[in-house]
């Protein structure tokens, strides 16, 4: 999960490779509330799990986030 | 003669900085070049494929990641995108360095007649489609036309006005007025200033279709926009952006800045006729000249060069000929770079400001291409090739639906 969504920034938000890392947040590598909005939609769609933006925006670590991401995607 | 030192009485501000994203191409020189040739841009555009007018002139090879970064790519329209790089190119060439200027004196006054059509057409579709919990957050942020401005003054930390102007195809001119009164005001001690415009879309398409304004010659479209020739039969739409750095006179040369033209003197005025046929006898667009030539206090005997409106349509070109033979005379080489570019609506005024100054400072006026066959009922000394005549005087035109004009007095600087 953690390499889809690794890829899902890469190539939908445009985040130049190698910069994504367990550790890193989503304001460091340039996603503002709006993407967050933009994300939490393409992260039900390609990754089958319900997250919100706000939940997102709690979260902002992508480790978090994958982690929470697999949790919801198996219960779907 | 007049004096470039006591025209404008004494408020002339200088261009110091150009920039341009053109369907002649990317960048002040490459725009240039073609403009120059008499290239015209126009080409079949697939995105028409199955409407009445199929063809339109686009930047060519614009890549907004390469040119931009992949978040501008996603997040801006490409009328904010084809403005930053116009911009960057204009701040360049001014020699100054957004991260020395005082933020606060500087001002970005852009003209933009529609916005961010296709983010709106697109996303249209997708709430169509998917229900409104499937648009994007980025619709407003994206679409609305002031982003232009707003976007130029995060960019460039420019925390002085930021506004677009709207008065449709005048819109590019109508900012440099409002920019170069912003100096003259003393509110900014530089301005960028400037028109882009991505409408080229194919719900707008569709619209300038049903209103029979657009050129149809769909087999021929190198041949299609030809300003005052008999022959023309609509404008061709266009894409792209001019921009300008502006600075009061005094404080360029103070700082020792290199002068590309001088901007003497703007003028706006309004048909009060209708909402998209000009006055019959072009009362509107004469207004404005007159205005814009007793701002600058240049006699209409002093103009030597008109860059007009000249969108290619059977009512403009012809109303527009006849007020510019009645104001003017019959002195002034006047060319519409229109057969090259095709009609950037808001950018449009902006874009031909950029080509005045440059015909001003190189001495060097661009034909007007497709001219092959000029409408008999026109008597002006139309340009249908390039003519070194070293214009210092030139006017330069514009007008919108809603009736809105507006001109400038450019010089030599």
């Amino acid at each position: 999960m953690y390499d889809e969504f690794k890829q899902l920034l890469e190539t939908s938000f445009r985040v130049q490779p190698g910069r994504v890392s367990a550790q890193a947040t989503l304001e460091e590598l340039e996603l503002d509330s709006l993407d967050l909005v933009e994300l939490s939609l393409m992260i039900q769609d390609r990754l089958g799990a319900r997250v919100s933006d706000d939940e997102l925006a709690d979260l902002k670590q992508v480790g978090a986030i994958v982690g929470l991401i697999q949790s919801r995607a198996a219960t779907v | 003669m007049m004096n470039p030192a006591t025209a404008g009485g004494g408020n002339a501000v200088a261009i110091t900085g150009l920039g341009l994203v053109t369907p002649a191409g990317i960048g002040v020189e490459r725009s240039w070049e073609r403009v120059h040739a008499g290239l015209p841009a126009a080409d079949t555009d697939p995105v028409l494929a199955g409407h009445p007018v199929r063809i339109s002139c686009r930047v060519p090879g614009f890549d907004a990641e390469e040119l931009l970064g992949g978040r501008a790519a996603r997040r801006f329209d490409p009328f904010v995108q084809f403005a930053v790089v116009a911009a960057r190119e204009a701040v360049a060439d001014a020699g100054l360095d957004p991260l020395d200027w005082d933020g606060a004196r500087v001002g970005v006054v852009l003209g933009c007649a529609d916005g961010g059509p296709g983010t709106v057409e697109t996303q249209h579709d997708v709430l169509r489609g998917g229900g409104p919990d499937r648009v994007s957050a980025l619709l407003l942020p994206m679409q609305l036309p002031n982003m232009l401005a707003g976007q130029l003054s995060i960019e460039f930390g420019a925390t002085g006005p930021s506004l677009v102007v709207a008065t449709a195809c005048a819109s590019g001119s109508t900012a440099l007025g409002a920019a170069a009164d912003l100096l003259r005001l003393g509110r900014c001690d530089v301005v960028l200033t400037g028109g882009s415009e991505a409408m080229v879309t194919p719900l707008v398409m569709a619209g300038f279709a049903r209103m029979g304004a657009m050129s149809r010659r769909n087999d021929d479209p190198k041949g299609a926009s030809r300003p005052f020739d008999a022959g023309r039969d609509g404008f061709v739409a266009g894409e792209g952006a001019g921009l300008l750095v502006l600075e009061r006179e005094r404080d360029a040369r103070a700082r020792g800045a290199r002068i590309r033209s001088l901007i003497l003197g703007h003028g706006q005025s309004a048909d009060a006729h209708h909402v998209t046929a000009p006055d019959p006898r072009g009362r509107g667009l004469e207004q404005a000249i007159r205005a814009a030539l007793t701002d600058a206090a240049v006699g209409p005997d002093e103009v030597d060069h008109v860059n007009a409106h000249g969108t290619s349509t059977q009512a403009n070109d012809l109303v527009e000929a006849q007020v510019l033979r009645r104001v003017l005379g019959p002195r002034p080489v006047v060319t519409s770079t229109k057969g090259v570019t095709g009609h950037l609506f808001g950018a449009a005024g902006a874009v031909e400001a950029v080509f005045t100054a440059l015909t001003l400072e190189q001495g060097l006026i661009p034909p007007t291409a497709n001219l092959a066959n000029p409408d008999p009922r026109i008597d002006l000394d139309l340009a249908s090739v390039a003519t070194p005549s070293g214009p210092r005087v030139a006017l330069s035109t514009s007008a919108g639906f809603g009736g809105q004009n507006a001109a400038l007095v450019l010089a030599k600087a």
